[in-house]
């Protein structure tokens, strides 16, 4: 393995790659958070908008 | 409540970046998720408490900081056990943390929020803190990757104490490459943090090639010295008699409301004396 920073760092700046941009990720996170397209019931009680996220930030 | 339009500025903001050849850092633009015991500008930090909003908000936990300048997106705050006193995400003031792999499980904690929205998919990273296993013990509960720096390794600056002496910030992610990739933005010496002084940054290139991973199952660890005195408490009860007076002082001088259960904890902290130390 060629190991420098760049190939350990590639699966998560594939990330950005495979989504093409940051705003589709940030968005993917928004739908997940919101329980938009979110299959985890952890996601959200009926209280608050999120069990897996605090009252704070979501 | 969220702040969508928030998140998604700081996404245009990452991906104008790249375009014009201007990334700051290889985890430029990868939304990450922050504890509720971080400051942060953005978002008010309750730790989970009814005691809260304790804090100002107009400053950033150091960690958090680095992770700004290095152009992470800050998609908001998780669940956590109350003030972080806690190994199961079940005592907070909204409730329990439920396992993505099964909600009738917990995730563990105190990181547990972090730990189940990277297990979620929510995001692919998230940062935690570790004081007697809050990062380790989530993570491994929902599956995914935590680990916990070394003291003095990464800044406690503006991360709600539990224990001065042992609290860790440190990373929760999907993968192990992205817990490498934080750590050389997290770690290294702080000024506001007396402990980091001797703190050496992370370089990725200069990890082992190939990653020791430990499996705690298993026969072999049965056999365990450790295991065998962890078993008998030699090492539960020093660990008691640091952190529990640590945090019986803080919350005992925030002078707020806690709950009967950690105001119980609070009153068997204050018993030590400083020779329990020794």
């Amino acid at each position: 393995m060629d190991k420098t920073a760049d190939t350990l760092l590639e699966p998560i700046a594939a990330l950005v790659e495979r989504k093409q941009t940051a705003l589709s990720l940030a968005e993917q996170a928004l739908d997940l958070a919101n329980k938009k397209k979110c299959t985890f019931e952890c996601v959200c009680s009926d209280r608050f908008r999120t069990c897996a996220l605090s009252s704070s930030g979501f | 409540m969220i702040d969508s339009e928030h998140v998604l500025s700081q996404a245009r903001a990452s991906d104008e970046r790249r375009k014009t050849g201007n990334q700051l850092s290889l985890i430029d633009g990868i939304p990450i998720a922050i504890k509720d015991n971080y400051l942060t500008i953005d978002y008010p930090t309750t730790a989970c408490s009814d005691a809260s909003p304790l804090e100002p908000s107009d400053i950033d936990a150091t960690v958090v900081a680095r992770l700004r300048v290095a152009g992470a997106v800050i998609v908001g705050k998780t669940h956590m056990h109350e003030w972080a006193f806690g190994a199961t995400n079940s005592t907070s003031n909204i409730g329990r943390t439920n396992n993505p792999h099964n909600t009738s499980h917990i995730t563990g904690g105190s990181s547990g929020g972090s730990a189940a929205a990277v297990a979620a998919g929510i995001v692919p990273c998230a940062l935690g803190s570790d004081t007697g296993g809050s990062i380790r013990i989530p993570s491994g509960a929902c599956g995914v990757y935590g680990f916990k720096p070394s003291y003095g390794r990464a800044s406690r600056f503006g991360v709600l104490p539990l224990s001065w002496s042992l609290d860790a910030p440190g990373p929760i992610a999907s993968n192990l490459f992205a817990i490498e990739a934080k750590l050389s933005i997290i770690l290294g010496q702080d000024p506001a943090d007396a402990s980091t002084f001797a703190s050496k940054g992370f370089i990725v290139s200069d990890a082992p090639e190939v990653p020791t991973i430990v499996y705690l199952i298993g026969a072999s660890l049965e056999r365990s010295d450790d295991v065998d005195a962890f078993s008998r408490g030699d090492l539960v009860k020093p660990f008691n008699h640091v952190y529990a007076p640590d945090l019986s002082y803080w919350l005992d001088h925030q002078r707020r409301p806690h709950n009967p259960n950690k105001v119980r904890q609070m009153a068997n902290g204050l018993k030590h004396a400083i020779a329990d130390h020794c």
